[in-house]
Order: structure tokens, then C-alpha cells, then sequence
């Protein structure tokens, strides 16, 4: 229970990192995407179950400060998540490489999801800002993704050391 | 028991697409707000997160601006309430001067205008004080009169003159007498004041002729009051509390609550 609590917890801090990261570091256009990144990590590292609660409930999280639709990117977060949860054990996520192309495809997907979804609802997409800025986004993110996994890595050693749990699994 | 990630899918995806098809915009406006209001004090930096951010969509930023607009749209309004009083004071108070003018050129006698500026909530009905201060009047028992709906009326006498103010003894303090008469008939007696917004007409013979309704005006005896200063009409008669003399009623043509400038005549 402490452990889904930290998770928790880690999900709200990620997200105020991602608006103060968006507002202080990057330009505005750019945000690092920490809790898709995340839910890759999380993902990979504990299955599709843990990868679709991760998801839903990050989703959930962005949907309440969102314009768009809400639900939506819960709904394309939970789908990540068992697509990702089901790439577990089967890709070294270690490598440096493989974490760069998986977030270009999990946010290739996002943002192609989210844009495709909004177009059908007549929903004004946040994402129409023309493809070189979100491609930009998408590089930045992909190059910041080693970094942020490292920390995510460091941090689920504590959280599993503080909630007493060798390993999820 | 050990969750399927398909059937777990399955639940969440369901779960997203419920919260999609089911109209939630007013919950999810309700909690922005409330995260709106908890941000509020620093309504300048919840905007600048809000507002850079692309994450917060543009309907929250829409919503802070539209609050932060009403807050100055109320501002605004206070304020306009504010001029508007400030100018309708201004207006009546216009009006209230341009009757002064007028009555100054129908009056045959010489004028002063004085402000009241002071009245003692123990003796409503006995003095009021009003600015002399730039007028270099020092003539006391001079007679006052003052305005109601365009209606000149008597109000009282100087009594006492101190340096800047002038202390003016009214009708309805008891201690006042004035001659007065029956305009229609010309009967005789004395206006005496009550301590209440009405007066009493004394010293009428018991076969005076006065009705409820007739206007009574002062007689000029005496060297006090000019003759002709309209005072009130009569509302009651009251002729079986003496056989000597009867009494009545006057109800004055001022409204002892609305004096704000008064006229003294110079004898």
C-alpha cells in the first residue's frame, strides 16, 4: 500500500515538474513530457497491469488540466501502458538507444492519439501548432528520456527501500 | 488473484471512454476551479503557469482571465457607483442653490444664505447652528427662513452670535412665539412651538373663523417678523380644551429634517 501511495506521489510531483520544467527551463513551446516518459519506465519495469494504472491514472491527472476532451488521455495513456507492460522483459531498457526510440514512439503515438481524437470530436487540438514544433518536442524529449530514466531509477530504489519491498514482482 | 492485463485494459479503457462519452465539463470546471481558488491569492503567478503551460489548456486560462476581468469590472462599477453618487449630491445640491438664487430676487427684503452646520440630537426641535463666518452679520432676532419644495417658509429667529456661528431658535421649540394669522380670514394669534415637528395656533377667540386647511401666515406685530412669511396650514382644531380660547394645529410647509440652507433677513 505504501508503495502504490508513493506512486502516487511520484506522479504528482512529475506532473508540477513538467509545468515548472515547461515554465522556467524549456521555452514554451517545449515540455518535457515526465509522465509519459515515466509510465514507459514504470511500464517496462512492472508489466501491463501496473502500466495501465499508471497510465489511467496520470491521464486522469492531465486530463483535469487539460482542454481537451476529458478521459482522453487517460484512455491513450492506459493503452500505452499495456502495450509498453507487454514490451517488459523483452526489450533491455537499459540501453540508451532503446529508451530514446520508445519515448519517439509512445510520443509519436500520444500526440498522433490525441490530435486524431480531438480533429473527430471538433475539439481545438493543443497540438496544432504545426508538426516541426511537435517534432522538436518529441527529439527534445527523446534526448532528455536517458536523464529522466536514470532518476526514475534512483527513485523507485528508494521508494521500494522505504516501502519495504525488494521488487514489484 | 492475479489481474489480466487484458481484462484490466479492458476495465480502464472502458473507464476513459465513459469519462469521454459522459458530460464531466461541469465536475472537471468545478475542480479546476477550486485548484483556481487555491491559487488565487497570487492570482498573477497562477496565471503565468497557467498561461505558459500547454498543458493547462486554454479554457482554464480563459476562465482565470475572465475572473481576474469581473474582479476589475467590479472595481469599476464600484467606482462608477461612487461618481454617480458623488454626482447627483452635486446635481441636487445645484438645485438646491439655483432655488436660493431665485428666491433671493422674489424676496423684497435683503438676504443672507448661511449653511447649517450643526444641530443637537437633544434639542432637534429647539436650535440649529448655522456659518456666519463671511457674512459680517451681528443683528440678533433677525428672522430666518428657509426652503421647501420651492415654498418659502419660516423657520425661526437668531438668537445668539458668537464669532463664526449664529444659534437659531426654531418655530417648534416652545419657548417661540410668533404672531401669526389666518390668511383667508385674518384672525389672529400665536404660532407656539411644541418640541415636535407640528405647532400650535393660540390665543384664537372661541368665534374665530378657521378651517382645517387654511394657510397661516406671519401677522407683523410686533417688531420680530415681517408680515406675509408663510408658516403652515391648520390640520386640526382643538375648541372645547378652553372656553377662552381656541387652538390649533399647524403642520409647517418645512420639512424639519431637510434644512440645509437658511435665509436671514436684514430689517
Amino acid at each position: 500500500m505504501i508503495f502504490y501511495f508513493f506512486i502516487f506521489l511520484t506522479i504528482v510531483i512529475l506532473l508540477i515538474l513538467q509545468i515548472l520544467f515547461s515554465l522556467y527551463i524549456f521555452c514554451s513551446n517545449i515540455i518535457l513530457e515526465f509522465l509519459v516518459i515515466s509510465l514507459i519506465y514504470f511500464s517496462l519495469k512492472y508489466g501491463s497491469v501496473f502500466g495501465e494504472f499508471y497510465g489511467f491514472l496520470s491521464g486522469v491527472f492531465l486530463d483535469i488540466f487539460s482542454v481537451s476532451i476529458f478521459g482522453l488521455r487517460s484512455l491513450v495513456l492506459t493503452i500505452l501502458g499495456f502495450l509498453l507492460g507487454k514490451m517488459s522483459h523483452k526489450v533491455d531498457e537499459t540501453k540508451i538507444k532503446v529508451q530514446s526510440l520508445l519515448c519517439f514512439f509512445v510520443l509519436s503515438f500520444y500526440y498522433s492519439f490525441i490530435f486524431i481524437f480531438s480533429k473527430i470530436f471538433s475539439q481545438k487540438s493543443p497540438y496544432l501548432m504545426g508538426y516541426t514544433v511537435i517534432l522538436g518536442r518529441i527529439v527534445i524529449n527523446c534526448l532528455f528520456t536517458p536523464l529522466i530514466f536514470k532518476l526514475l531509477n534512483l527513485l523507485t530504489k528508494r521508494i521500494e527501500k522505504w516501502s519495504g519491498k525488494a521488487s514489484y514482482q | 488473484m492475479k489481474l489480466k492485463p487484458t481484462i484490466f485494459l479492458f476495465i480502464l479503457s472502458g473507464l476513459s471512454i465513459l469519462f469521454i462519452s459522459l458530460d464531466l465539463t461541469e465536475k472537471v470546471t468545478a475542480l479546476r476551479n477550486l485548484i483556481h481558488y487555491f491559487l488565487s491569492p497570487c492570482p498573477e503567478i497562477a496565471l503565468r503557469i497557467v498561461d505558459k503551460s500547454h498543458l493547462l489548456g486554454e479554457n482554464i486560462v480563459s476562465f482565470v482571465r475572465t475572473h481576474q476581468e469581473n474582479q476589475k469590472l467590479k472595481k469599476q462599477i464600484e467606482e462608477l457607483e461612487y461618481i454617480r453618487e458623488r454626482y447627483e449630491t452635486i446635481l441636487r445640491e445645484n438645485s438646491g442653490l439655483r432655488e436660493i438664487l431665485n428666491i433671493q430676487k422674489r424676496l423684497p427684503y435683503k438676504i443672507y444664505v448661511a449653511r447649517v452646520i450643526g444641530r443637537d440630537p437633544n434639542s432637534w426641535f429647539k436650535t440649529i447652528f448655522i456659518d456666519i463666518k463671511n457674512l459680517h452679520f451681528t443683528e440678533k432676532n433677525a428672522p430666518v427662513l428657509s426652503i421647501f419644495k420651492n415654498q418659502i417658509c419660516l423657520l425661526g429667529r437668531i438668537v445668539e452670535i458668537e464669532n463664526s456661528t449664529a444659534k437659531i431658535l426654531l418655530l417648534t421649540d416652545p419657548l417661540s412665539y410668533v404672531p401669526a394669522k389666518v390668511v383667508r380670514s385674518g384672525e389672529t394669534g400665536v404660532i407656539v412651538g411644541q418640541n415636535n415637528s407640528e405647532l400650535l395656533f393660540d390665543y384664537l377667540l372661541p368665534v374665530s373663523d378657521i378651517r382645517i386647511g387654511d394657510e397661516i401666515i406671519t401677522s407683523g406685530v410686533g417688531e420680530v417678523f415681517p408680515e406675509g412669511i408663510p408658516i403652515g396650514t391648520v390640520t386640526e382644531i382643538h375648541s372645547k380644551d378652553n372656553t377662552y380660547f381656541k387652538k390649533a394645529t399647524i403642520r409647517p410647509f418645512i420639512n424639519w429634517n431637510k434644512i440645509n440652507f437658511v435665509f436671514i433677513i436684514q430689517k
